[in-house]
């Protein structure tokens, strides 16, 4: 318990200092003003995201490879915050492109491939809800989490190859920004993986508990009947 | 190869028998009866993205319910076993039957639009690319739900956003066809779309009807 306070306290401490930093350090932007801040919450959470489902994959392989459970739960708690990043990609990308382009909703690729992204881990979510047995939901989800994740390089690669007003920061010569910005986005990552770790052990032990539970109800039940026998 | 032949043709004629193929071309012929009073409309009238927007949610919608109803019909994941020896034979038989229904829907709708007139080559490799797309995601995952009693109803919470990209890959060369531009990048797009779901269930198939 003092380890996983510990492990918060570290998290809080990092988030006030991304905040200060997005919301006071970081310079105003010299077309956006100070709505270029919400950027930074917004890359955070996009990073958070990719590495949330990239974890859903590899557990999902680890899971059809070993059929070990451990690795069914590790694929569903990292989903779970992996669309909860998304939703805030989503989120503070509508409030971004309120200020930046004018209008809170278009088609563009990116945006379109993220709202997709989102709508396939929510089904992924929705589907596990509807499975009773552990062992088929984790089998039958592990193939669906494979064939969802194919969203997240086609999400990131919609920029570079087709025609998108969304900005491109990241590129092979380099980032795109002021070095004092790139900061303020640096540790605004840090800290958002920093909630994602956190989020994820207490998720973990949530599901394993739930797991347990479900297997001790089993056991009991089994014994029960062959009692009745 | 003979296997896979003879499931495929009673797969079709299973369809026939039990009407679902006639449903389907129910819903097809009201879908081009929409389609053509789109086109005579004052406002809309002859708008090339309205026809083509029509055809593709056509096919999405006529691909999920053929899938489905292909493979729903199997009650029990146990009848499968039925099918001596492969069970990618039993899959790639439901794919075929979904295929070559939804293509004769989209000729009827392709037909029935006038959209083939101008580019008949075009029009037929955006469509075959399309279709088999649509069924090759709508049949991956009706089989999913196979094993998965209670989790029909979701699928198309999944199926949809899936098979969106193939549906925008689609329009978009129809638009650039017609509008004479170059459509090689959507066309490669609908190609690995397609390549990626014939792919999945090669690796699947037996992990999930693993009963």
């Amino acid at each position: 318990m003092v380890r996983r306070t510990g492990w918060v306290a570290i998290v809080v401490a990092l988030m006030v200092v991304a905040l200060w930093m997005d919301l006071q350090g970081a310079p105003d932007d010299a077309v956006l003003g100070a709505s270029q801040r919400i950027f930074y919450i917004h890359m955070g959470a996009a990073v958070a995201a990719a590495v949330a489902f990239t974890v859903t994959l590899v557990a999902s392989i680890g899971f059809l490879l070993s059929k070990n459970l451990r690795y069914d739960v590790f694929a569903a708690a990292s989903a779970e915050l992996g669309t909860l990043f998304t939703s805030m990609v989503l989120l503070t990308g509508i409030l971004w492109g309120r200020v930046a382009w004018g209008v809170w909703w278009t088609w563009d690729p990116r945006i379109t491939a993220t709202a997709l992204l989102w709508m396939l881990f929510s089904g992924y979510l929705l589907w596990r809800e509807s499975l009773d047995d552990w062992e088929r939901r984790a089998r039958v989800s592990a193939v669906v989490a494979i064939v969802a994740y194919l969203d997240v390089p086609l999400d990131y690669m919609t920029i570079r190859w087709w025609r998108s007003i969304h900005p491109v920061v990241l590129t092979i010569r380099g980032i795109h920004m002021a070095p004092s910005m790139v900061w303020a986005m640096a540790l605004s990552e840090i800290a958002m993986l920093g909630v994602y770790v956190v989020w994820m052990r207490i998720r973990v032990t949530l599901f394993t508990c739930e797991y347990e539970i479900v297997q001790a109800k089993n056991l009991r039940r089994l014994g029960t009947t062959s009692k009745g026998v | 190869m003979l296997r896979w032949a003879g499931l495929t043709w009673v797969e079709l004629t299973l369809g026939v028998r039990t009407r679902n193929n006639g449903f389907l071309v129910a819903v097809m012929a009201g879908l081009a009866a929409v389609v053509s009073s789109l086109d005579r409309s004052s406002h809309l009238g002859g708008a090339l993205s309205n026809r083509i927007g029509v055809i593709w949610m056509a096919l999405l919608f006529l691909g999920m319910l053929e899938t489905a109803s292909g493979l729903l019909r199997e009650e029990l994941p146990s009848r499968l076993s039925l099918a001596i020896g492969s069970r990618l034979s039993v899959f790639w038989s439901k794919f075929c039957a979904a295929w070559m229904t939804l293509a004769g829907a989209a000729f009827v709708l392709v037909a029935t639009t006038g959209l083939a007139r101008a580019h008949v080559g075009g029009a037929l490799v955006c469509v075959i690319l399309g279709i088999t797309g649509i069924t090759a995601v709508g049949t991956l995952f009706y089989a999913l739900a196979l094993t998965t009693e209670r989790a029909g109803p979701v699928l198309p919470v999944l199926i949809v956003p899936l098979e969106l990209p193939i549906l925008i890959c689609g329009m978009e060369t129809m638009q650039a066809l017609w509008s004479g531009k170059d459509p090689a990048l959507w066309i490669h797009g609908m190609m690995a779309f397609d390549a990626i779901f014939l792919a999945l269930p090669m690796l699947f198939i037996d992990i999930l009807w693993e009963v």
